[in-house]
């Protein structure tokens, strides 16, 4: 039995057109159109107890109105979420107990007092027992080093510290499931990697269930066994990390300034299968590994270019989404 | 028991938040004491030229005055975000954490904010009921003083009840902070003695908004008995009550509409 189940979620936004101008704008008021935008287009999924699922998209994809509706704080258009076996909607203090929430753009921690005080009452709203906080008070504290700002107010911490103290304030009533909005957003290699390490942690010591959305690859890659690919509203890919990695990992890309004499036919003679793209001053070139042999091809351009100032990266998932998109729209 | 606890423990997180900001804080606190001494003053000013008002002089006009504005002062001690759901916090997606804590929305709502400005109405309220009870013949006795007890609480918990249900209806229409400051103001007028209005203003205050009813007929009563205080006080107890539960129901029905913004 699956602990979330999302069956045929749809949210459709009403946003009045307007037309621009005083004129219009007075005709509105008297006769109001709608345009119906439509951020979520009937997904349906199933998450078991300690999975880690990345769900990802582009920017307007509908992800945090997905993980909204998850929560019960959006009220979907069509559809419903189910928290074993109970509706989000229906049962909200209830299904509240066993979640935790972290938006990365919002904090719910109590603005102008001290952090330990966030704590406190959140022990008694969630009727959490002194031998339980105890324990998972100091746990967290240690996993997350949030000792030394305890007692300052939450108005004064950077990004950084907040982002943890959230991440803990949301796990201090044991949830099963953890919602994570972009969790990772705005904060330094240093930070993240203590959220990473924290997410591993807690689901190895607690089988906690943790959905997460994010635009940091390395984020999936070290948390997700599964994720969930979503653009303009509908599920593109739901499966395991290796096999999408397997399908598009193996593509890499080089950029480098161009430079007088560089010519695109040595290039298509090396392999045809290279992608030339030209970017105001730069070069880049995409190709897979599975036809290009990464060394031969360094080897014309240092070799034969004398190149020095060049990158090397992965396809982002951005690119993934686009090759995925492109790939549905074909077989249609 | 246990929501009582936890509204202590919310009451002081707001207390505690609130002394963090002291000059603005007793600044809120000094502007409406200010407010209101002003009004009290013009009140004064235009009472003392006419000998009476409808057969009301001018400390009879005080009293009333000053019992509707205590009973407008707690409301507002008590359940001033209900103004800032009604205007921004649902437009802004900001009652997300409400939404998220295992408690009913409208507990979290109204426990989170203590408004000590509201001690600007309160204080000038009680000079006001004590001075001009001074200088009035009241017919004080144990039936009138709770008929004044009941009204007070009541009236208090009527304006609470309007602000419940057009707040809630926020979580539908998105904003309505505007449709709260009509019916606000409008309730303001049950300051003024009710006969002075045209007969459809005093049928709204006595049965629709009936705020006339919890404050005007136990003030009259207690500058002149002609009521049963005993059978007004059910009578308001009731009307109150299902008010109450009227209004906490449309939140309820309301609030599952709740749809966080965007991003």
């Amino acid at each position: 039995m699956p602990l979330i189940e999302v069956k045929n979620l749809s949210k459709t936004f009403k946003k009045p057109i307007r037309g621009n101008g005083l004129g219009s704008m007075i005709k509105t008021l008297f006769s109001r159109k709608y345009q119906d935008i439509e951020a979520v287009k009937g997904i349906s999924f199933n998450i078991e107890q300690g999975e880690i699922v990345g769900y990802i998209g582009a920017n307007g994809a509908g992800k945090s109105t997905t993980i909204k509706m998850m929560c019960g704080i959006l009220f979907p258009s069509e559809g419903e979420v189910l928290i074993n076996q109970k509706s989000v909607l229906k049962h909200r203090k209830e299904i509240n107990q066993e979640i935790g929430v972290v938006f990365g753009q919002k904090t719910q921690l109590w603005w102008d007092i001290p952090l330990i005080e966030t704590f406190k009452i959140l022990k008694s709203v969630y009727r959490v027992s002194d031998e339980d906080f105890e324990e998972r008070f100091n746990y967290l504290c240690d996993l997350l080093d949030l000792k030394s700002f305890m007692n300052q107010n939450v108005r004064s911490l950077s990004l950084g510290q907040r982002m943890r103290a959230d991440f803990a304030a949301s796990l201090i009533h044991n949830p099963k499931i953890l919602y994570l909005d972009e969790p990772t957003i705005g904060l330094d290699v240093l930070v993240k990697d203590k959220i990473r390490k924290a997410i591993k942690e807690l689901n190895r010591h607690y089988n906690t269930t943790v959905i997460l959305t994010t635009h940091d690859m390395k984020d999936i890659e070290e948390l997700c066994s599964r994720i969930i690919i979503i653009d303009k509203g509908k599920i593109l890919y739901d499966g395991n990390l290796e096999s999408i990695k397997y399908q598009f990992g193996n593509i890499k890309n080089i950029v480098f300034p161009f430079f007088e004499g560089f010519k695109e036919e040595r290039i298509k003679l090396f392999c045809e299968k290279i992608t030339i793209e030209k970017l105001e001053n730069n070069i880049k070139l995409s190709f897979s590994l599975n036809d290009v042999d990464l060394d031969a091809l360094l080897l014309i351009l240092i070799g034969e270019y004398k190149i020095n100032d060049f990158k090397i990266f992965d396809i982002g998932i951005e690119e993934i989404t686009k090759e995925l998109y492109a790939q549905n729209e074909e077989t249609k | 028991m246990r929501y009582l606890k936890l509204y202590f423990t919310y009451a002081k997180l707001s207390l505690m938040s609130k002394l963090s900001y002291k000059s603005n804080t007793i600044i809120g606190i000094i502007a409406f004491l200010f407010t209101e001494i002003t009004s009290i003053l013009t009140l004064f000013l235009i009472v003392s030229q006419v000998p009476s008002l409808d057969g009301w002089n001018m400390y009879e006009i005080g009293l009333l005055y000053g019992i509707t504005n205590l009973a407008i002062g707690l409301d507002h001690l008590f359940t001033d975000k209900l103004w800032s759901v009604a205007y921004f916090e649902v437009r802004n997606g900001t009652m997300d954490s409400f939404f998220l804590r295992p408690l009913p929305v409208l507990f979290q709502t109204i426990a989170c904010e203590i408004q000590l400005e509201a001690f600007g109405e309160i204080l000038t309220a009680i000079f006001m009921i004590i001075f001009c009870s001074m200088n009035l013949n009241l017919v004080i006795s144990f039936g009138n003083v709770l008929l004044l007890v009941v009204g007070i609480i009541g009236a208090s918990l009527l304006i609470t009840s309007f602000k419940i249900i057009i707040a809630g209806l926020a979580f539908v229409f998105k904003r309505t902070g505007a449709y709260l400051q009509i019916v606000y103001n409008f309730a303001m007028y049950s300051k003024y003695p009710l006969n002075i209005f045209p007969r459809i203003i005093r049928f709204i205050f006595s049965f629709i908004i009936p705020l006339g009813l919890c404050i005007y007929y136990p003030v009259s009563n207690i500058l002149n008995p002609s009521l049963n205080p005993y059978l007004l006080s059910i009578l308001i107890i009731a009307i109150t009550a299902i008010m109450l539960c009227l209004s906490i129901f449309i939140w309820t029905k309301c609030a599952k509409r709740y749809e966080s913004t965007g991003s």
